[in-house]
């Protein structure tokens, strides 16, 4: 203020109407502009929320891994080809450090189930994938009091369709001897700062948390955490189960980016195909 | 004297001056609208009223059903006789009679509710939930249990897009919908459909030049659902479904549920024909 006044006194001294006019012009015009830029990094709703609404079915980080990465060694189809694709996905997969820890009398049942994954994985037989497996979200609409998350399936795993309805109005999870174990549980939003954080219980104990033999119990509780930074939106899941694990699993985050085109919609989920399974004739699971 | 006889006109005046917004209030009232003046469908409409498989005591095809005194024995069977004895049937072209009846005969194995597969649209019918919001209207299903068909959802654009021209749009069970507002009529349009899915039990099939529209309109707690089927490549004229009434849950909290995913071997279990 006492800048404006001593800048004011002296465009004054000039006599200049028109400078004067400039000027102020200026003044008013530059905090409008670094604000116009804010908000393009990342819009808010009314509420002063960061606003998540939109269709977010870019991926930022596939199972691809930079041509740096020692392990492309191992690869041998990285350049771009398609063959072997599901297999390196596999490799990929198995060289990843970030691993859930479960208790030692658990660890000869993962390992079954894992190397028998084509018939024991829930989504070869066309289960739904459940939360946290279904990560994040293809498209969110946000209203001031729930978050409905739409997801499309990979074709491939044709869990079809899938939404969640997520309320934000400040509830308390239903106790969980009164839930049904459901494939989706019981999720309820709320922020921290600009980080909304997602808390879920109810579950059944048939999904898994990922492919490779990630069984849990009933008394999972997931915690998922988003936020937005611009046009990406990372995602992040911690798995607590005390009945399965040694220790929470923080899995490995997730970023999409938003879709530019206002009027892109999402493309409907092919239905799955359950008999595929008994044509399947090696342990390939992928 | 004058006071008198003017009396009456002013009251009446006064009452003519104040009966449309009292009435507007009310209709505002029953009418809940959002900010820009649309009627506001947003809720968990996931209480059927009149018009589910039961029948009003009433009705003369009640003494048809020997078991509609609130027991569930012969349910599926009584259901499957309300259905038949439902005038209001899709018009084919006399070519394709024989294939409809073959399919309905064949029901259980021909329709593909039955293997897993979607109802798609129009068989969805009205949704579970409605959120909406100014340029796009969110519809969320709850399948029934014993269908399994999974949590289903579509997207209404109410931007003022038109339609992807119909070689463009690869065929799907839900299709492309945008929607407008007919006065206070929500009108969903939709094209692009693949010829799998079906209009209803009793073998109605449909072309992929099927065209649906569904019209919504709430009336206080209730909102009406109702589609037409236009698919001049198969019917001799377009079918205008039965209405369909949803009641609004009151309980704001109330969340759908989630649906039992789909198990496909079921099938190779049925020993009859019967399909319901």
């Amino acid at each position: 203020m006492t800048r404006l006044r001593s800048l004011r006194s002296g465009i004054f001294l000039t006599s200049s109407a028109a400078a004067i006019l400039g000027i102020a012009l200026l003044w008013t015009a530059i905090p409008a502009l670094s604000q116009g830029k804010a908000a393009s990094q990342t819009p808010r709703t009314a509420d002063g929320h960061p606003d998540f609404t939109g269709l977010w079915n870019g991926a930022v980080n596939p199972v691809f891994i930079k041509s740096d990465d020692p392990l492309t060694s191992n690869l041998a189809s990285r350049d771009g080809s398609l063959l072997n694709f599901e297999r390196d996905f596999t490799l990929v997969r198995r060289a990843d450090q970030n691993k859930p820890l479960y208790k030692p009398q658990f660890w000869e049942k993962i390992q079954q189930l894992d190397q028998n994954g084509n018939k024991e994985d829930p989504s070869y037989g066309c289960m739904p994938g459940g939360v946290p497996r279904m990560g994040p979200p293809a498209k969110i609409i946000q209203t001031a009091k729930e978050f409905v998350f739409l997801y499309v399936s990979p074709p491939a795993q044709g869990w079809g369709d899938q939404y969640r309805d997520i309320p934000a109005d400040g509830r308390k999870h239903t106790p969980l001897q009164d839930l049904d174990g459901t494939w989706k549980g019981e999720s309820i939003a709320h922020w921290e700062g600009d980080t909304l954080v997602i808390d879920t219980i109810g579950f059944n104990d048939t999904s898994w948390l990922e492919i490779n033999g990630y069984f849990h119990s009933e008394n999972m509780h997931v915690i998922e955490r988003m936020h937005r930074d611009g046009n990406m939106l990372t995602w992040q899941a911690t798995v607590e189960d005390p009945d399965v694990l040694i220790k929470p699993w923080t899995m490995n985050p997730r970023t999409v980016i938003l879709n530019p085109d206002p009027q892109a919609e999402l493309a409907e989920s092919l239905p799955c195909v359950e008999h595929d399974l008994s044509h399947l004739v090696g342990k390939d699971h992928h | 004297m004058k006071r008198d006889i003017l009396f009456p006109f002013a009251a009446a005046a006064v009452l003519t001056l104040l009966l449309p917004s009292m009435v507007a209030a009310q209709q505002k009232a029953s009418m809940p609208r959002t900010s820009s003046g649309h009627p506001d469908l947003n809720g968990l409409w996931n209480g059927n009223t009149v018009n589910g498989p039961h029948l009003a005591s009433e009705d003369p095809r009640v003494t048809n059903l020997p078991s509609r005194d609130g027991s569930l024995v012969n349910y599926e069977r009584d259901g499957a006789l309300i259905r038949r004895s439902d005038t209001n049937r899709p018009l084919y072209k006399p070519e394709y009679w024989e294939k409809v009846q073959q399919l309905d005969q064949n029901g259980n194995e021909a329709d593909p509710s039955y293997g897993c597969m979607l109802a798609g649209v129009p068989r969805m019918g009205p949704p579970d939930k409605i959120v909406q919001t100014e340029k796009e209207i969110i519809f969320l299903y709850v399948s029934p249990a014993a269908r399994g068909w999974g949590d289903q959802y579509r997207v209404i654009p109410m931007d003022g897009r038109k339609h992807t021209p119909l070689q463009d749009l690869d065929g799907t069970w839900k299709g492309e919908s945008i929607g407008h507002w007919d006065g206070d009529a929500l009108v969903v349009d939709t094209i692009g459909f693949n010829d799998t899915s079906w209009l209803d039990y009793g073998g109605y099939f449909h072309s992929e030049n099927m065209h649906v529209i569904e019209r919504f309109r709430r009336d206080g707690d209730t909102l009406t659902w109702q589609a037409t089927v236009e698919d001049p490549d198969v019917l001799l004229k377009p079918w205008v479904m039965n209405p369909r009434v949803q009641r609004l849950n009151p309980d704001p909290k109330a969340m759908p549920m989630e649906t039992l995913p789909c198990v496909e071997r079921d099938l190779s279990h049925l020993v009859t024909k019967e399909h319901h």
